[in-house]
C-alpha cells in the first residue's frame, strides 16, 4: 500500500471553475500493472510517486487520485452460528485499506454487492485503526444508529449502503470525527444497516449524526430510527435487541 | 437597474485568485479562498470533504475500475485473481517434491529394467 494521500486527477467538472490547483497532498501513482502482487510494496510505491501523472500532464495516462480525509479500511465476515463474543472476530477479514476516492471505487467496482452476500454476512468500512468491534477504544464509548430493512426493502440495500459509506468517506456529517464506521448486516429475516459513532453520551452530536443520516438514506420523518450504546450490548453480548438510547 | 446592480458582482471586484504551483505548497488559508476550492472545506479548517455527486463522479474514472494492489482474495466476495504470484513460498515447496517424485520414477524404471 502507498502511504500519503494522493494529488487530483480533475475527472469531474468542479475543477474547471478556477479554483487553485492543490498540491498540498503528495500524490499517489497507480503502476501500469495494478494488479500483480509486489513483494515489496514500499519500494514499489516510492518508484510509483516520482511518475505520477495528472489529467494536465497526460489526459490518457493520468495515475493520480482524490485523496481522502481519512484511510478507511473495509472487512467481511460471516461468523455463521458457532460463533461467540470469543472467537467472532477469527471470522473478521480485513478487504483492504484505502485513502484515495478511485481506491475506494476500485474496491466497490470488485467486491460482491451487499444485497448478494449469504446470510450472516457483513460489510463494515471504518477508520484505519478502528477495530470493527465494541471493545476497540474508539468504540468502547460509543454506539450505534440502526435502520432495519426488511426483505421488502432488499432492492434498496445496496444504495442505502453506498450512500452511507459515500457521506462517511466524503465526511458530509455533522461531527465526521465522531464516525468510527458503518456496518451492512445481511440477515435472513431483515437486513441492517448500522452507523457506529464514538461518543454514546453525547446526545447532540448522536442526534446529529443520527438525524444527517436519515437525509442521506432518504429516510422520512415518519421512519424513526434508533440509537444503541455498545456498552449495552457488550453486557448483554446481544447486537440488536438492545433498547434505544435515542430515536430520530 | 438598481436592483441588478446589487444581483450582479461588479467585474472588477476584488476576488484574490491564488494558485499554487505543482510542488509549492498552498497558502496556509488555503481553506478559505474565496469561491471555494475543488475540495469542499470545512470553515476554517482543510477537511477534505465530497459531496455524494463529486464521489459519483468519479466511480467513472478509468483508475476506479480496477481492485487496488492489496485487495484481499476471498472468494464469492471480492473480484480478484487466485493469487499466484504472491504465494511463492508454495510454489517453491512444491516445486521440491516434484524433483524427489521424478527421481523415485526414474530409480523404478531402473530397476524395472
Amino acid at each position: 500500500m502507498a502511504t500519503t494521500a494522493a494529488s487530483l486527477s480533475a475527472t469531474d467538472d468542479s475543477f474547471q471553475n478556477g479554483a487553485p490547483h492543490p498540491s498540498n497532498h503528495n500524490p499517489i501513482a497507480e503502476s501500469d500493472t495494478p494488479r500483480t502482487s509486489s513483494p515489496e510494496p514500499d519500494q514499489v510505491s516510492d518508484d510509483e510517486s516520482s511518475s505520477f501523472k495528472t489529467i494536465f500532464d497526460d489526459p490518457k495516462n493520468f495515475n493520480a487520485k482524490h485523496p481522502l480525509q481519512n484511510r478507511w479500511t473495509m472487512w467481511f465476515d460471516n461468523p455463521g452460528k458457532r460463533t461467540n463474543q470469543h472467537n467472532w472476530s477469527n471470522n473478521l477479514k480485513n478487504l483492504i485499506t484505502v485513502d484515495t476516492v478511485e481506491d475506494f471505487w476500485g474496491v466497490y467496482n470488485n467486491v460482491v454487492k451487499a444485497s448478494q452476500l449469504t446470510h450472516g454476512s457483513n460489510y463494515h468500512i471504518f477508520k484505519e485503526g478502528v477495530q470493527p468491534m465494541w471493545e476497540d477504544p474508539h468504540n468502547a464509548n460509543g454506539g450505534k444508529w440502526v435502520v432495519q430493512l426488511p426483505k421488502s426493502k432488499r432492492s434498496e440495500l445496496d444504495q442505502m449502503w453506498l450512500f452511507s459509506v459515500l457521506a462517511a468517506i466524503g465526511e458530509t456529517f455533522p461531527d465526521s470525527d465522531e464516525i468510527c464506521g458503518i456496518v451492512v448486516s445481511i440477515r435472513k429475516q431483515q437486513d441492517r444497516l448500522s452507523l457506529w459513532t464514538k461518543s454514546a453520551l453525547d446526545e447532540d452530536k448522536c442526534r446529529a449524526s443520527g438525524q444527517h443520516w436519515k437525509g442521506v438514506l432518504g429516510l422520512g420523518d415518519g421512519e424513526k430510527i434508533g440509537y444503541q450504546a455498545h456498552s449495552d450490548a457488550l453486557r448483554k453480548n446481544s447486537s440488536f435487541s438492545n433498547q434505544d438510547m435515542y430515536t430520530v | 437597474m438598481s436592483s441588478k446592480h446589487f444581483l450582479t458582482p461588479s467585474p472588477s471586484a476584488p476576488v484574490a485568485v491564488r494558485r499554487a504551483g505543482p510542488g509549492e505548497k498552498p497558502p496556509h488559508d488555503f481553506g478559505t479562498t474565496p469561491g471555494g476550492t475543488i475540495f469542499g472545506t470545512t470553515p476554517g479548517g482543510t477537511r477534505i470533504i465530497y459531496t455524494k455527486d463529486a464521489l459519483l463522479n468519479l466511480s467513472r474514472s478509468p483508475l476506479a475500475q480496477t481492485p487496488p494492489k492489496g485487495l484481499a482474495y476471498i472468494p464469492g466476495v471480492t473480484n480478484v485473481p487466485r493469487p499466484k504470484e504472491a504465494p511463492k513460498r508454495v510454489e517453491k515447496k512444491v516445486e521440491k517434491p516434484e524433483p524427489s517424485k521424478k527421481e523415485d520414477k526414474d530409480d523404478l524404471f531402473d530397476m524395472e529394467i
